[in-house]
């Protein structure tokens, strides 16, 4: 009975955690494309991807849509999160990470580009684009996938 | 190496002993390896010491003592328990390995035998040479104790145990090297101390097969971590014994090792390299003002060259604000090589500086500032900028606490450099990618290298990013799996 609890108990924390490590997943790595896209390394930004395909229009200035669009992609991150949570937290080390973030970019620029005219296709990219947002998604996708993974071995 | 096998004879046929120490150990060869031949109640009684690790005056006391036995004994037969009882010292053992006689004698204890008796009598009477506690050079503070570790191991555990004065703090004692026998002395709190690590690290330390460890902690290091290539630091050194009972208290398992003041602390993440006591010595606020610098300090030694130099190549990419980053002229020689005389030219610097005499140092500060900051502008070898970052990257890695850390972020910036020359932007973002996956695929003894960033933990990363006052971490960091968490 007591064993039971616990265990009930474990696994609400490691959803919390699963929570907590999708929304810092979006918020920190939006922030770095937001960043990257203001020296010019990337045209796709959180606001592309967020904003473009409903609107042309800005809501304020650019960064303060930017801002609005990492938060939204932090929450959508939190689906994402538990998508691995489901699927795919018993693999161990850093290589799922990164196929699970080259799997996000593929469906991404693959995908729903197709459906999302204002997403570009992935042969549209230019190169400096393409390398980044692909680095940035690794990061990304190796945040998630070695977290979950770490903190359901640690339990 | 030394294959020692058990004596052919008993250890109570003297002459045996002796003939066998004569021929192993160099008695009467090493002028340091010393015996000395004493009759009591007419028999035999022979003393093997070294005379540079023994204290004189214990040894004259003890042989005083034993002398008087002539004068106020008389039972012969008697003499093994008169002279155990005689032998006025703590410590004291009795055994009937030679080999671990030998090696007891060699670190610089006494070893006692008498005739027809089958046990060696062995006293503590080693003093070795030494210092006294000082404060360590790499990680002075302002205020705070001024004591050191130093390269005595039982100085070393005092030192410790001063501070931690818990029954349950455990100090275990390995000997490892087939020919120098070094003392390892594992540190740790028994009841918040992770059992598996324990474990693991003792397992690691038998599997030592070495004739010695001439360089103590460092080589003891590269065995129990398997290093290989990578080169980033997988353990903390600290040679402060406050830093170490803190982490003592935090679950961490400390190993010493004899003849070196430096501890290593495990596990280690990436994160520890980045503290320094000094924070933990001012106000929280003012510790997280320090401690956020110095993370600023470190990025900068890392990512600030190759950044500009990809800015400056790749001119396109400014913002308009910042147009006015990017040198103004060509200059005579490639931007490339510039940046990388320059930061090979202050590694000459680093590394004379290391093994210069202080007198001449003040000579050679002297020409690196006048000959790099100012001839070679004027002579066209260096553009100023490259100057100016290259210093900043240099200044950002002597703020790195850890030595070690700020070497091996030197290698990473370079090897970014190289990869922004061959490949402009894309070689900048996947060189910092992978720079970031390497360390986050490192793992020692178990521990994920980039522990909390990645793995992510909130807690954990705030801890690191705030010094939080004392009082308030009330948890112990969960990366040490400590049995109690609070």
């Amino acid at each position: 009975m007591l064993d039971n609890n616990k265990k009930t108990e474990t696994i609400q924390v490691l959803r919390w955690r699963v929570c907590i490590t999708g929304l810092f997943a979006g918020l920190l790595w939006g922030s770095v494309a937001a960043v990257a896209s203001f020296f010019n390394f990337t045209k796709v930004t959180p606001y592309t991807l967020i904003f473009t395909p409903w609107t042309n229009e800005q809501w304020g200035s650019r960064w303060f849509s930017e801002m609005i669009s990492i938060l939204v992609i932090s929450i959508i991150s939190i689906f994402i999160a538990f998508v691995y949570y489901l699927f795919l937290r018993r693999l161990t080390g850093i290589t799922p990470g990164i196929l699970f973030g080259l799997a996000i970019w593929l469906v991404i620029f693959l995908v729903f580009s197709n459906w999302l005219p204002a997403i570009p296709r992935l042969a549209e990219l230019d190169q400096h684009t393409l390398v980044t947002t692909l680095c940035i998604m690794i990061m990304y996708g190796v945040f998630i996938g070695y977290t979950i993974s770490y903190d359901f071995m640690d339990q | 190496m030394i294959k020692r096998k058990d004596a052919p004879f008993k250890l109570g046929q003297i002459k045996k002993v002796e003939d066998y120490m004569r021929e192993h150990v160099g008695v009467g060869e090493s002028f340091d390896v010393d015996f000395r031949e004493i009759i009591l109640l007419k028999q035999k009684v022979h003393l093997y010491y070294v005379n540079g690790l023994c204290d004189s005056l214990i040894i004259v006391e003890l042989l005083k003592v034993l002398i008087a036995i002539n004068d106020n004994e008389h039972e012969a037969e008697q003499l093994p328990a008169i002279v155990k009882n005689r032998l006025v010292h703590q410590q004291f053992e009795e055994t009937d390995q030679l080999d671990k006689i030998i090696t007891d004698v060699l670190s610089g204890l006494i070893a006692v035998f008498i005739e027809g008796y089958d046990q060696a009598m062995i006293v503590d009477v080693r003093t070795y040479p030494g210092r006294s506690p000082e404060e360590p050079d790499t990680e002075r503070v302002v205020r705070g104790s001024r004591d050191g570790y130093t390269e005595n191991i039982i100085e070393n555990t005092a030192l410790t145990r001063r501070r931690v004065r818990d029954p349950r703090l455990r100090h275990e004692i390995i000997k490892v090297g087939e020919r120098s026998q070094t003392d390892i002395c594992l540190a740790y709190i028994k009841d918040l101390a992770d059992p598996k690590l324990v474990k693991l690290i003792k397992k690691e330390l038998e599997m030592v097969k070495t004739d010695g460890l001439s360089m103590a902690d460092k080589s003891l290091e590269e065995f129990i971590v398997h290093q290989g290539l990578n080169p980033f630091p997988l353990v903390r050194y600290t040679e402060r014994p406050d830093v170490a009972s803190n982490h003592l208290f935090e679950g961490h398992i400390l190993i010493m090792v004899d003849t070196s003041p430096s501890m290593i602390i495990t596990p280690t993440t990436f994160f520890h390299h980045l503290q320094h006591a000094e924070e933990y010595r001012q106000s929280p606020a003012v510790g997280t003002f320090v401690r956020w610098v110095r993370f600023f300090g470190i990025l900068i030694s890392i990512f600030l060259l190759p950044f500009w130099y990809l800015l400056s190549i790749e001119e396109q990419l400014l913002p308009e604000m910042l147009q006015f980053i990017g040198p103004n002229e060509e200059g005579n020689i490639p931007l490339f090589l510039q940046i990388i005389f320059a930061d090979v030219g202050i590694e000459f610097l680093r590394m004379a500086a290391i093994h210069t005499p202080a007198p001449l140092s003040t000579a050679m500060g002297l020409i690196a500032a006048v000959l790099i900051g100012e001839i070679a502008i004027d002579v066209g070898l260096f553009s100023p900028e490259v100057i100016l970052y290259v210093a900043l990257a240099a200044i950002g890695s002597y703020a790195t606490p850890s030595y070690e850390l700020s070497v091996a972020n030197k290698l990473a910036r370079l090897a970014i450099v190289i990869t922004t020359a061959v490949f402009g932007l894309p070689g900048f973002v996947a060189g910092t990618t992978l720079y970031i996956l390497a360390l986050a695929k490192i793992k020692s003894l178990n521990t994920p290298y980039l522990w909390p960033f990645i793995p992510f933990n909130l807690k954990a990363l705030l801890q690191i990013l705030i010094r939080y006052s004392v009082p308030a971490t009330e948890t112990r960091p969960s990366i040490t799996h400590p049995k109690q968490k609070r």
